[in-house]
């Protein structure tokens, strides 16, 4: 059985110290969970705000593209980092998609 | 970063604790007009006549009803967004479990202590006791969660306690409680279970989806009602007798518009205690008060009074300082206490 999306995104924000946006995400998470429409980018995205708020995740930084959309690259916090270590060790491995 | 995108990802980050404020008003005034939908079930059969059989037949059989039922439209709302799969993929992980031990205090503690407390003192004593809900929220939130509480929250979650005491105070009837002190008790236990529920959920939240939480919630709930049911109620497996009875019956319908917005109300809280806060969320909750005396006024005739407006004026005043700026809320812990 695949893990819960949200404990994969925080499995590639461990994995990938500087940082990764909800698009980069997504390319990666889309192939396996394939045929859910929970897995877009607006969804992540309001994963990530959603840690975010609770300090699991923070911004390490933002651009705008050319049609003023932004892109924000999220970090894993120390803080997030521990908890993850504490309730979720056993999905922290490193495959992504047990 | 450069100022103009970080003013950017500011406003977007701002808009998104103000939904969580959005969706707690919302939770606490959908909340409100559950109660008229079950009011209506009590006066249909087979409620009418069984509710003399047990003192807690009926209520038990209604909570499993209305958090099945609520369950199953969650579901179905989950389905939809295709998110279905989570239920099982999160039930088996320590967060899940959190979520399952928020269910036990939410739905069989919390809800069978406060229907048997409403029935041992009365409704008036048992929904004012169970609104200090905000403050043992806070207390537990500050402790475990470490929200950040300032002191103008303090004062925002004490002016929304009075008011919703003063919305829904009645003068006590001539009716004789034999049981009042222990009703008063349940009724603080009530609180307690609300409160617990509400702040380990939350910490489950921090890695599940919140709207799969609520799902899981209800699926919880709603079975540890049904399975209590024999054991409460007094009267055995007779018990599911009388609650299939009741599903094929006009009362059902009515619950089915109760487990609507019961259901709709935890889903926007759940919501509400991820993006604004446990505390927060729960300090404005107390608001359903004022839904249910509104459909008190319209439906049932009842007459408003001075407590109403000066409770209302009370839990505005309260609710504005319990959420204070929303640019406080974009980082709702305290992390250096936990560091």
């Amino acid at each position: 059985m695949k893990m819960p999306l949200r404990y994969n995104i925080i499995n590639l924000l461990l994995k990938n110290l500087e940082g990764m946006t909800p698009k980069a995400l997504h390319d990666i998470l889309d192939p396996i969970y394939i045929g859910e429409k929970q897995c877009s980018i607006e969804a992540i995205d309001h994963h990530l705000m959603s840690m975010k708020g609770v300090g699991l995740v923070k911004i390490k930084d933002a651009v705008e593209d050319d049609n003023g959309n932004l892109d924000v690259t999220y970090v894993m916090t120390d803080y997030g980092a521990t908890r993850a270590e504490k309730y979720i060790p056993e999905y922290l491995v490193m495959s992504v998609q047990v | 970063m450069r100022d103009i995108v970080k003013s950017s990802v500011d406003i977007k980050n701002i808009k998104y604790v103000k939904m969580g404020i959005v969706w707690a008003v919302l939770a606490g005034l959908m909340y409100g007009v559950g109660p008229t939908f079950q009011t209506y079930a009590l006066m249909q059969e087979p409620y009418l006549t069984t509710a003399s059989l047990s003192l807690m037949l009926v209520p038990m059989s209604m909570a499993a009803a209305q958090d099945l039922t609520a369950a199953f439209m969650v579901f179905l709302k989950n389905m939809k967004a295709g998110k279905h799969k989570e239920y099982l993929r999160v039930i088996r992980t320590k967060p899940g479990k959190f979520v399952i031990i928020a269910s036990i205090f939410g739905g069989p503690v919390a809800l069978g202590t406060y229907m048997a407390a409403v029935i041992l003192c009365g409704p008036v004593y048992a929904i004012t006791i169970t609104a200090i809900l905000p403050v043992v929220g806070a207390l537990l939130s500050r402790i475990f969660l470490k929200e950040k509480i300032s002191s103008r929250g303090w004062f925002g979650i004490a002016m929304c306690i009075a008011g919703s005491a003063l919305i829904s105070w009645m003068a006590p009837s001539a009716e004789v409680y034999p049981h009042f002190y222990l009703g008063v008790a349940l009724a603080f236990v009530t609180a307690l279970g609300w409160a617990s529920e509400a702040v380990i959920s939350t910490a489950g939240m921090d890695f599940i989806d919140p709207e799969i939480a609520i799902g899981t919630r209800f699926v919880i709930s709603g079975t540890f009602s049904l399975i209590a049911l024999p054991i409460v109620s007094g009267i055995g497996l007779k018990s599911f007798g009388y609650f299939v009875d009741s599903i094929f019956s006009m009362s059902y319908v009515w619950m089915i518009g109760a487990a609507f917005f019961a259901g709709f109300s935890y889903f926007f809280y759940y919501k509400a205690c991820n993006a604004a806060g446990a505390a927060r969320s729960m300090a404005i909750n107390p608001s359903y008060t004022l839904v249910a005396t509104l459909l008190g006024v319209v439906i049932f005739k009842s007459t408003l009074s001075w407590n109403f407006f000066v409770g209302l004026a009370f839990m505005l005043i309260g609710t504005i300082n319990v959420v204070g700026k929303p640019s406080d809320l974009l980082s709702l812990r305290n992390l250096e206490d936990v560091e």
